[in-house]
């Protein structure tokens, strides 16, 4: 890179220029054009190349090399990332029995029962073939009869990732996006939060803009704002389209959900006008027009635009439009299963009730729900019952000896995390734990600037 | 060390000295042991340090400051079991100062100036490590027990144990990190003491030291007879001008009358209240390899 490269853009030309380098599409991958006759990649099989990062199954498979518990227990990370039909996990038992190896020179796979799945998706194939090639003195101090896919159960997970902000929680969730479109072809939904001013600050999701289409609703104006860093530059307008490889427009929850294409990662804003919300939800959802504070029996507020993902998760959990792999990634998870939610006008405490009593339901539709927080405790306590998989990010402690929601307990006796650095956690289940970490997602491109994107609802005030 | 004889073992083990410890019989017996796993491994962490602890007593110590050094880790490693007294009355009897140290010291303490022949006085140690060292360790293990960590079996969907850590290779006393801090404190608070102070301000300072060291066990007017009431005190600290022959000793009887005492209650407090970390020296750590 040349010396010109490392000072500050300092011009809204040179930011412009930044901006088109960084969200430069990837036009050649299926998820890039669905209608393709031929057969395509997909994105996951790009992005990690992108970043310029090994694949998932070397990182284990070198890991294994050195007992470290990420594969030596995989039911605490591998299996936050890899998901598996009660299918594939017969498939993976027999193949076990018939003594697969995992060749880690190659990136092909040797056994034929494999070879269907290596052509569609070449890298869930070989993380495949290294789950299945145990001789069960992988896992655990050598304990004979179990085996790495004895520790998977068939469907969708959820993840609670927890710690301070600048722990790196952003390129986490960039990084667990990647790995299971990589491992999953998993269509991945971040949802990004709006304040009051439906406002998203300081849009984080900017690397990965070459494989991202925004979801926004149909009826609501947008509004994208350029601000770059250097001082006296002033902010500029861009247009969405510019920025990110696809727009989307829903007209409903439900309609977003047939919109939805495999291995695709959707960067999601929620309508606050709810539109469609009540077809699928039988819940309260006021949109800025109904609300009058003097008519008698209109509700006296708007609900937050953020009960939307309610309307959503009944969309996506009790239709079966779409069933494929998805996770949604749900940053400030507190906002929306707030710990504090009351049966008020929105029915927040129904609706999350609700939500909750749906999470089995979401699993065997393949549904994954990671959420993010700063402290464990922010989610509302009847959710922190169904949760199964926990994430404790650097710099914060594990609660050790103490109870959680639902009689559990984490199975660490130590504390790892406080002192691990940047870039690295440890994740847990109720009976295991491994230390983990994860790259530094550079692309080798940089924007001097911050995004922020708006949305104004026409005929009301802002 | 000292000016006896060594004999290093043939494969490089620990060192034995002539009228020492014999690591050479310890280590064949303990060869035997059963093989199982330690499930509270804080438990036998602790009998390793302390078996060598024993093992310093056993061999003799080069001088009276070597033996307050010892004191200082014994205190620690026994959580605060041996106590100050103990030390103390060691530290200022003529004849277990004469059996305790091996080097040219030790014929000035004997009683008619005429100390035990070195093999004798190996007895005598052997002796005063059953009577009194021995017992302490046994008292500090009973107060382990049940607080050291038992890492058990996961038992149900069979996924194996998760590691229990090595206790041959642990780094922390009992694998208390907090026992490892003012085991730290502690040993550079009794060095600075015993080697002298260059200034009052220096004194000073150390006292604030000290206080984290002890745990706030030093009564508080020890600073203030010190630097205060006792000038000649005062002058036998601080060598800046000079270090009388009295100065040394006089320090150290200070560190044995004043400093140790407030040591073991230190280490008995902070025992009782420290939580337990692995921490192997040997380092095998879970962190994986770099995500490349």
């Amino acid at each position: 890179m040349s010396l010109q490269g490392l000072s500050q853009a300092d011009s809204e030309a040179e930011v412009r220029r930044q901006l088109e380098a960084v969200t430069a599409p990837h036009e050649s991958s299926r998820q890039a054009r669905p209608d393709a006759a031929r057969r395509l990649h997909n994105d996951g099989e790009r992005i990690y190349k992108d970043f310029n990062i090994q694949p998932f199954h070397k990182y284990l498979w070198r890991n294994e090399q050195r007992g470290k518990n990420v594969a030596s227990y995989p039911s605490a990370w591998v299996g936050a990332l890899l998901h598996l039909e009660e299918r594939e996990l017969e498939l993976l038992e027999a193949l076990r029995d018939d003594g697969v190896q995992y060749e880690p020179g190659s990136p092909r796979v040797e056994h034929p029962a494999l070879e269907e799945i290596w052509e569609e998706t070449p890298l869930r194939a070989k993380t495949l073939e290294w789950v299945a090639a145990d001789d069960g003195y992988r896992t655990g101090k050598k304990a004979k009869g179990s085996t790495t896919v004895d520790c998977f159960t068939a469907g969708g997970t959820d993840l609670q990732i927890y710690g301070e902000p600048g722990s790196g929680k952003t390129t986490l969730a960039e990084f667990v996006a990647l790995t299971k479109q990589q491992l999953n072809n998993e269509t991945v939904i971040w949802a990004d939060s709006l304040d009051s001013s439906l406002t998203s600050e300081r849009c984080e999701w900017v690397l990965y803009a070459p494989y991202t289409t925004v979801a926004v609703p149909a009826h609501v104006d947008v509004e994208v704002t350029v601000h770059p860093k250097a001082p006296g530059v002033s902010s500029f307008r861009v247009e969405l389209e510019e920025i990110v490889r696809d727009v989307l427009e829903y007209e409903s929850p439900l309609d977003l959900v047939r919109q939805l294409e495999p291995g695709q990662f959707y960067v999601t804003y929620p309508d606050p006008t709810f539109a469609g919300c009540e077809d699928v939800s039988s819940f309260a959802y006021h949109s800025p027009g109904v609300v009058d504070r003097d008519a008698e029996g209109a509700p006296n507020s708007v609900t937050p635009p953020n009960h939307w993902w309610f309307a959503f998760w009944a969309a996506r959990v009790t239709h079966d439009e779409f069933l494929h792999w998805t996770t949604l990634l749900l940053d400030e998870a507190g906002n929306l299963l707030d710990p504090d939610a009351s049966k008020d006008e929105h029915q927040t405490y129904q609706k999350l009730v609700w939500f909750m009593e749906k999470f089995a339901d979401a699993r065997k539709k393949g549904v994954s729900l990671d959420t993010m927080t700063h402290a464990i405790t922010e989610i509302h306590e009847k959710t922190r019952r169904k949760q199964r998989r926990w994430l404790t990010m650097n710099g914060t402690a594990p609660p050790l000896g103490k109870t959680l929601p639902g009689e559990k307990t984490c199975p660490m006796k130590i504390d790892y995390t406080t002192d691990m650095d940047k870039g690295e956690a440890q994740v847990w289940t109720t009976k295991n734990y491994a230390s983990i970490n994860w790259p530094n997602l550079k692309r080798g491109v940089r924007l001097d600037a911050e995004i922020d994107v708006s949305f104004s609802v026409p005929g009301v005030d802002a | 060390m000292t000016n006896q004889e060594r004999e290093l073992k043939g494969d490089g083990g620990l060192e034995e000295l002539e009228h020492g410890f014999r690591w050479g019989d310890v280590d064949e017996l303990l060869a035997d042991l059963p093989d199982g796993s330690d499930l509270r491994p804080a438990i036998p962490a602790l009998t390793r340090d302390q078996r060598e602890l024993i093992a310093r007593l056993v061999d003799g110590f080069a001088d009276r400051r070597a033996f307050l050094e010892w004191a200082q880790d014994a205190v620690v490693l026994t959580l605060g079991e041996l106590g100050g007294s103990w030390v103390r009355s060691r530290a200022f009897t003529g004849v277990d100062m004469s059996v305790l140290l091996t080097g040219p010291e030790r014929a000035q303490w004997a009683p008619d100036d005429d100390p035990l022949p070195p093999r004798a006085a190996k007895r005598v140690r052997l002796g005063v490590a059953s009577l009194d060292v021995l017992p302490a360790c046994v008292d500090a293990h009973r107060h382990l027990r049940w607080s050291a960590t038992e890492y058990t079996n996961q038992d149900g969907d069979g996924e194996g144990v998760q590691e229990v850590p090595d206790p041959t290779s642990q780094r922390h006393p009992a694998m208390r990190p907090a026992l490892t801090e003012i085991d730290e404190k502690q040993g550079w608070a009794l060095r600075s003491l015993l080697d002298g102070f260059r200034s009052e301000d220096a004194v000073l300072a150390w006292f604030q030291v000290l206080n984290e060291a002890a745990y706030a066990e030093v009564p508080g007017e020890l600073a203030t007879r010190v630097l205060v009431e006792e000038p000649d005190t005062l002058a036998l600290l601080v060598t800046a001008n000079g270090d009388p022959r009295e100065g040394r000793f006089f320090r150290e009887s200070f560190a044995a009358e004043y400093i140790l005492p407030a040591f073991a209650r230190a280490a008995r407090e902070v025992s009782d209240r420290a939580g337990e970390q692995a921490s192997d020296e040997t380092r095998t750590d879970h962190s994986p390899i770099r995500y490349k």
